[in-house]
């Protein structure tokens, strides 16, 4: 007799406990009490509204990012939340021991959480996952959740470029004050092609009195290459008024030095003259305004930290311009403005194409 | 931070598309792929839910986020709805300049300062790029120009609150053109505007920002009664408005808001010496009709009315006048701990108790030794 009542109880009390059938993304099948499965919103809707659930074949089909190991973590947590029975003290507890997962088990829980609608447990992974992010710096967060590292240097430091004393930054200025320099000498070295040779003018008896040297003769000099260089002085004094006046100029430019190369500048100096205001030219990161003076930036360095600069400035340019065109096309993607490559004619010139999005293509050639 | 909300999710899936597609060119191995509208890489994260982790670290971090990787920085770039810089002690102009056009979606920009940093470049830049601001913070700005305002005009014409409290450089008639083209604006905090805030500016706010319902004077000593009695008429919806420091205004200001603005919760009348009587019994009065309104309207609500007083240094003021107050409205308080009838350097007013004083006094001297 007591086995017999046993069994009914027994009986009774399984018969009574109503279940859910959930498949999940592989196509497995899982039976799941009620009270723990309707705790998720999204399942207790569907339950609701379509009535799905109630047996094998009408499983409710749950969402792509939940996979059985992650729904099984699910599952957990709701059969220990939906116990009404639990201080808040011993819910903390549960919390903590909980999320002690790996950040790639964390992000799926998250994700799947989500999915589910289970606003608790998205509340405390999302919590988990600001504390592992916080205080680490885009290589560490990149490490952590293996993201692709996919930016350009200068992509990657102009969030901190004014934010954090990072020392790279000081590098990448010193290589655009660098690399303005080399264009300026360029420029200078072309200027001085085209200017005439200069005559000279002075008598054959003024240059033999200069050879054998005479003692007046050696005072003259003397005091003209003073002239010389005060002359010289001059002059600089007049190229730094001058560079005041050209600011303008180079602020005109809205491209870094770093991706200026013959063909580019050649194209650049075509369009400006054609367009004043460069309107057709993609926003590059990093602006003129906040970029070191053209001067040498560390004078007062020692000769081998210098060179030991030098060489890294040298690996970084290396680095940086290795596949310059691709670059420029990846950072002008995803903006209104849209940079095309430039192609080199045979005969040698450049056409540079630059367009706004939808408009008609403006074409700049320089040769 | 990012208000989960404020994100609409077609935009963020179409942005999230494209950003795959760029991704996807080039190098497929390091980038983000999409197999059947599954994340794979990421971590499975989708953009919103970024976004709300990222609601839960401070605004440095989330500047760093943005350079981890490409999928990351459109993400924010398109995804942020809120952006602080308070943080930042020097370079905050710089900051400004080059992040701000980043951020299309921004509706929250709070540029709080200790020392002036932003310029009226910064604040051009963030007219041009954020039309969709609706909150700007500019406060302790000394050192923008009536420039900031005119392009925030035009700019930025969705903002419902602005801060530009010890923006001392301002005038009022840059900032009665702002009033003409931000007409949402609800809370406009003017405190130390003394340039700024006079009545030319007010009867501008008057006409324009109907929907105001926060107003901050606080030290605006150009401020007379003709402003604030526009103001009243203009905006009926005012909660909140503080008038501490403003040494012009009488009773005049104080009938027209008791009147005109029904919904009125907080008055600050610190200093403001010319308050007399008739000002209070206006406001004691104006809970009688505003409850009559309500019974007609259907509405008639116990919490209506004053909540926060400040009639510290109003020395002409009456204890039996500031008792009226007192009782028309039960929740302002004299009581520690609920203070909200704030009377400091009122010595002829420590006779005013609010009702739970009054009952709490009675119900001792009623039972003076309770049994044990």
């Amino acid at each position: 007799m007591p086995f017999s009542i046993f069994f009914f109880f027994f009986f009774f009390f399984f018969k009574m406990k109503s279940y859910i059938w959930l498949q999940t993304v592989d196509g497995s099948i899982q039976q799941v009490e009620e009270e723990v499965a309707m705790f998720c919103p999204m399942i207790c809707q569907e339950v609701l509204q379509t009535g799905m659930g109630s047996s094998k074949n009408y499983a409710i089909s749950l969402p792509q990012r939940v996979n059985p190991a992650i729904l099984g973590l699910i599952l957990d947590y709701c059969r220990f939340h939906q116990v009404p029975g639990h201080s808040n003290k011993e819910r903390k507890t549960f919390d903590e021991k909980f999320i002690r997962m790996d950040t790639k088990k964390l992000c799926e829980l998250t994700s799947a959480a989500d999915s589910l609608q289970l606003k608790p447990l998205v509340d405390l992974t999302s919590r988990a996952l600001a504390r592992i992010i916080e205080g680490k710096t885009p290589e560490e967060i990149r490490e952590t959740f293996h993201l692709p590292d996919d930016l350009t240097e200068e992509e990657k430091l102009e969030p901190l470029r004014n934010i954090t004393d990072d020392p790279r930054i000081r590098l990448l200025n010193r290589l655009y004050a660098r690399k303005r320099k080399e264009l300026k000498e360029r420029k200078k070295l072309k200027d001085v092609e085209v200017e005439e040779e200069p005559k000279d003018e002075r008598s054959v008896e003024d240059l033999l009195s200069f050879i054998n040297g005479a003692d007046g003769d050696m005072k003259g000099t003397r005091t003209n290459k003073n002239k010389k260089k005060n002359r010289r002085r001059k002059d600089h004094a007049k190229d730094l008024s001058s560079k005041n006046e050209n600011e303008n100029d180079k602020d005109l430019n809205p491209l870094p030095s770093a991706y200026h190369n013959v063909y580019f500048d050649n194209a650049l100096e075509a369009s400006a003259s054609k367009h004043s205001r460069m309107q057709n030219l993609p926003a590059i990161s990093f602006s003129p305004k906040f970029e070191f003076i053209d001067g040498d930036v560390d004078d007062d360095l020692d000769p081998a930290m210098k060179e030991e600069l030098d060489r890294e400035v040298e690996d970084f340019a290396r680095r940086l311009n290795s596949d310059w065109p691709e670059r420029m096309q990846i950072l002008s993607l995803g903006q209104d403005r849209r940079l095309v490559p430039i192609s080199i004619n045979s005969n040698g010139s450049t056409h540079l194409y630059t367009a706004l999005a939808g408009n008609s293509i403006s074409k700049v050639s320089g040769s | 931070m990012v208000g989960k909300d404020n994100l609409r999710a077609e935009d963020l899936n179409l942005c999230f598309k494209k950003l795959m597609m760029v991704a996807g060119s080039g190098n497929s191995e390091k980038g983000v792929n999409l197999k059947v509208g599954v994340i794979t890489e990421w971590k499975d994260i989708p953009v919103e839910l970024l976004m709300q982790i990222l609601s839960l670290v401070d605004d440095q971090t989330v500047i760093i986020a943005s350079g981890v990787c490409r999928g990351w920085r459109d993400a924010i770039y398109f995804g942020l709805a809120r952006l602080s810089l308070s943080w930042c002690s020097k370079n905050m102009n710089n900051l400004v300049l080059s992040l701000v056009p980043k951020f299309a979606k921004l509706q929250t920009l709070i540029l709080r300062q200790d020392k002036p940093q932003l310029e009226d470049n910064a604040v051009e830049t963030i007219a041009k790029c954020c039309h969709e601001l609706q909150i700007l913070d500019l406060s302790k700005s000394f050192k923008l120009t009536d420039r900031s305002l005119y392009e925030l005009a035009l700019g930025c014409r969705d903002l419902t609150k602005l801060n530009i409290s010890g923006c001392s450089a301002f005038s009022d008639n840059a900032l009665a053109y702002l009033a003409s083209f931000c007409r949402k604006l609800k809370v406009l905090n003017l405190c130390g505007c003394v340039r700024a805030a006079s009545d030319t500016a007010l009867q501008a706010i008057g006409q324009y920002c109907n929907q105001l319902q926060s107003l901050n004077l606080g030290w605006c000593d150009n401020v007379g009664d003709v402003g604030v009695t526009t103001l009243a008429y203009g905006c009926p919806d005012l909660r909140i408005v503080d008038l501490c420091g403003c040494v012009r205004i009488t009773d005049d200001s104080v009938i027209a808001l008791a009147t005109r603005c029904p919904h009125l919760r907080s008055l600050g009348l610190y200093y403001c010496k010319n308050i007399t009587d008739r000002a209070m019994y206006s406001l004691a009065h104006s809970k009688v009709n505003n409850r009559m309104w309500g019974t007609v309207k259907g509405g008639g609500n116990d919490e209506d009315g004053l909540r926060t007083l400040n009639i510290s240094q109003c020395t002409a003021l009456t204890p039996s006048a500031v008792q009226a107050v007192c009782d028309s409205f039960p929740s302002l308080h004299t009581c520690s701990g609920r203070h909200s009838l704030i009377m400091s350097g009122c010595l002829n007013l420590t006779s005013v108790h609010c009702a739970c004083a009054v009952h709490a006094h009675r119900a001792f001297t009623t039972f003076p030794y309770p049994a044990h």
